[in-house]
């Protein structure tokens, strides 16, 4: 079976070209890679020095231990290493695609056991995690020792499919979504350029909000002060039911990270519901520096909390332009993307339910009228927030999942109501599918979403490839 | 899914929410349908739905609500929502002069995109606002006028006039059509239409003028949403 039309990851004219001015505007805003040493343990020395020098964050609470105790000897051969172990229910219907993820791995493992890959891909995630987190570390406090190796990205990738551990979610996201380095030795000396790159930007775009700006790198133009506008209203309204995302800081955070992300992506600028895709990324990045306490309903930041933001604020931004730069057609003039998925999403119902999607037609549904807010914010909105982030671990486990494979879950996840939805009328209808009986889902839902998604991705848009 | 019963209504028409972002939208509606109001509330994102019953003329007129975005870039999209609407609630924030400087553009809007016969109510939202007034009730009301539009002031939050706004609206809609005898037998057929379950279709619409209705219904109506 075919797509009737075309290849669903195909950008539109208007997308290529926007990303072409956005890139170019973002290349010239940043700086040169300042590279400080090469090799692995030759770094360590170059690193202590310069982050002795950053002050501002340097001075931050340091409470918990950090660092786990060094085993010694973790430089992973992972390249060597095949065996996946992750097994996902898919309700007998994985019979003959070995490659799947969602099939339980035989493939002889060249050594170790299955619990000892896993352990040691644990333990070379926890040492990169804690990379991350190197410039809160106090003085003298010795960080694990980083051994010149690489992440398995395709493991990674695997792990991901079958859902992440809070403790290694943001690590796993950072490196899938291309702002974390793989290379070990590379892990703190990138992150540390980019955190200053956002913290210089987010500044010299505050300092000239309200009067003209230095011409080259930042243009107001009524869109933008738009933008800035309908961030300062939608930021407020973001998800009310979560208390983190209402204190005065993370408020601040998310208006800055909006703002610069606005301004350098001016051929779409803010759109409504940006604010909510930045959420998981936001709280994933931030919550990484207590992932066992932090909760989205907390009602303030503690001391620590405070410190760890600032580093979190830019990750989030990073990580939020990779995530947005897959799916930017949506955004743009008249939302393209969009209206090619949800035309996608009406084909693919079509065809494995059309009793259903004859019942839609005669009740005179648009799937506009539906699918619109689950492809603009990524379904954020329909489920509960932990399951977004069990969702989203899935989607980074392939390149461009937010744009296509994203499709066949919201297909999975229509069907999964179909019995309903014939029973329903119109307005019912209408109703019912703006306001999914979500709320009591647990992940057994999600991985049976993405099972019956993954099922259909094979079927239609693997014989297309052929 | 169940009330049935709530189905049983004599006409079915579809109004349609616009205005800028923040002015209320999503309140008005919420306030109307369900007596609720929320402070922090959820951008609306494409258009959302929502219905409520109202008795009017010893009539049962069932209104389908749909709120839209009020950014610009997703006009392009939601314009497609004023297929089939016979009535607009154009709101504006009285606290916020910018949202009333921008009805001139959602106007043209309903131009554009609307019925040409679609029964539009300004409505300026937010009442409750007292101190942080920015358009004066007169002024409201004289652009109204100068227009041919109802108006309304409400407030979503204290729920002033939230109710005369929607039945208003109703009302004038259901003379107008009444008038030209254009409804009968069009109950119930809601969801059979492709365009989303609107009441009328839009060539019946064509017959009727709302100038025409004016020299009966123009004053009085703007009285009684005063
Ligand atoms: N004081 C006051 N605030 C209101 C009123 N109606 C809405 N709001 C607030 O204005 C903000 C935007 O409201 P919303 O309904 O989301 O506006 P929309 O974007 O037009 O749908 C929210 O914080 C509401 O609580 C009102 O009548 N009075
Ligand atoms: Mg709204």
């Amino acid at each position: 079976m075919e797509w009737e039309g075309g290849d669903i990851t195909d950008q539109t004219c208007d997308a290529t070209a926007a990303a072409e001015v956005d890139s170019a505007r973002n290349t010239g805003t940043s700086r040169p890679l300042s590279i400080r040493g090469e090799g692995a343990v030759g770094t360590l020395g170059h690193l202590e020095a310069a982050f002795a020098e950053k002050d501002a964050l340097l001075s931050g609470v340091w409470r918990r231990a950090w660092w786990a105790e060094d085993e010694g000897g973790h430089a992973v051969e992972s390249e060597r290493r095949d065996g996946a172990t992750e097994v996902v229910p898919t309700r007998g219907r994985s019979t003959d695609r070995a490659s799947a993820p969602t099939t339980t791995t035989t493939t002889p493992r060249q050594h170790g056991a299955a619990a000892s890959s896993s352990d040691e891909l644990g333990l070379l995630l926890e040492t990169f995690r804690q990379w991350t987190w190197l410039p809160l570390r106090p003085a003298g406090d010795s960080p694990p020792p980083l051994l010149s190796t690489t992440v398995d990205t395709s493991l990674l990738r695997k792990r991901s499919w079958a859902g992440v551990q809070p403790a290694h979610r943001a690590i796993v996201w950072k490196l899938l979504l291309g702002y974390c380095p793989t290379r070990a030795d590379r892990v703190a000396r990138v992150l540390e350029r980019q955190r200053d790159e956002y913290w210089r930007s987010a500044e010299e775009l505050l300092s000239s909000a309200g009067r003209p700006p230095r011409p080259p790198s930042l243009p107001v133009s009524a869109e933008a002060s738009a933008s800035r506008r309908q961030i300062d209203m939608d930021v407020p309204r973001t998800s009310p039911a979560h208390r983190l995302f209402h204190t005065a800081e993370m408020q601040a955070a998310m208006k800055r990270i909006l703002q610069l992300w606005s301004v350098r992506h001016p051929a779409s600028g803010y759109v409504q519901g940006m604010n909510d895709i930045l959420l998981p990324l936001l709280y994933v990045c931030y919550a990484d520096h207590d992932p066992s306490r932090v909760q989205p309903h907390d009602q303030s930041l503690d001391a620590a909390g405070a410190t760890a933001l600032p580093l979190a604020e830019a990750d989030a931004y990073w990580c939020l332009c990779a995530l947005l730069s897959t799916v930017q057609d949506q955004y743009t003039f008249a939302q393209p993307g969009i209206q090619k998925r949800v035309r996608y999403l009406r084909d693919l119902i079509q065809r494995v339910d059309a009793p259903l999607c004859d019942h839609l037609d005669r009740c005179g549904i648009d799937f506009m009228q539906f699918s619109f807010r689950w492809m603009n914010c990524l379904l954020v909105r329909e489920f509960p927030f932990p399951l977004v982030l069990r969702l989203w671990d899935a989607y980074l486990s392939e390149q461009g999942a937010f744009a296509s494979f994203h499709v066949y879950v919201c297909a999975a996840l229509v069907e999964r109501f179909s019995a309903t939805l014939q029973r329903l009328d119109f307005q019912e209808m209408v109703m019912f599918l703006q306001h999914l009986p979500t709320a009591e889902w647990n992940e057994d839902d999600v991985t049976m979403l993405l099972s019956q998604a993954y099922l259909w991705r094979s079927l239609f848009e693997g014989a297309r490839r052929v | 899914m169940s009330g049935r019963l709530e189905d049983e209504y004599d006409y079915l028409f579809k109004i349609v929410l616009i205005g800028d972002s923040g002015v209320g939208k999503s309140n008005l509606l919420s306030r109307f349908t369900r007596n609720e109001f929320n402070l922090e509330s959820k951008s609306t994102i494409g258009v959302e739905f929502a219905t409520r019953s109202v008795q009017t003329n010893g009539k049962t007129i069932k209104a389908q609500i749909w709120d839209t975005a009020g950014q610009e870039r997703y006009r392009a999209i939601t314009s497609a929502y004023y297929r089939g609407a016979v009535g607009a609630l154009l709101v504006y924030d009285i606290a916020k002069r910018s949202s009333f400087e921008n009805v001139e553009r959602w106007l043209k809007e309903l131009r554009d995109h609307a019925d040409q016969n679609i029964v539009i109510m300004l409505v300026g939202n937010k009442s409750d606002l007292k101190h942080l007034r920015a358009v004066s009730t007169d002024e409201g009301t004289k652009y109204a006028e100068a227009r041919h539009l109802s108006f309304i002031e409400t407030s979503a939050l204290d729920a002033t006039h939230v109710e005369e706004a929607f039945v208003s609206i109703l009302s004038e809609i259901y003379k107008l059509v009444h008038k030209r005898g254009l409804v009968g037998g069009e109950a119930g057929a809601a969801g059979s239409s492709k365009a989303g379950g609107p009441m009328y279709r839009a060539g019946q619409v064509e017959t009727i003028s709302v100038t025409d209705g004016a020299e009966d219904g123009r004053s009085s109506r703007k009285r009684c949403c005063g």
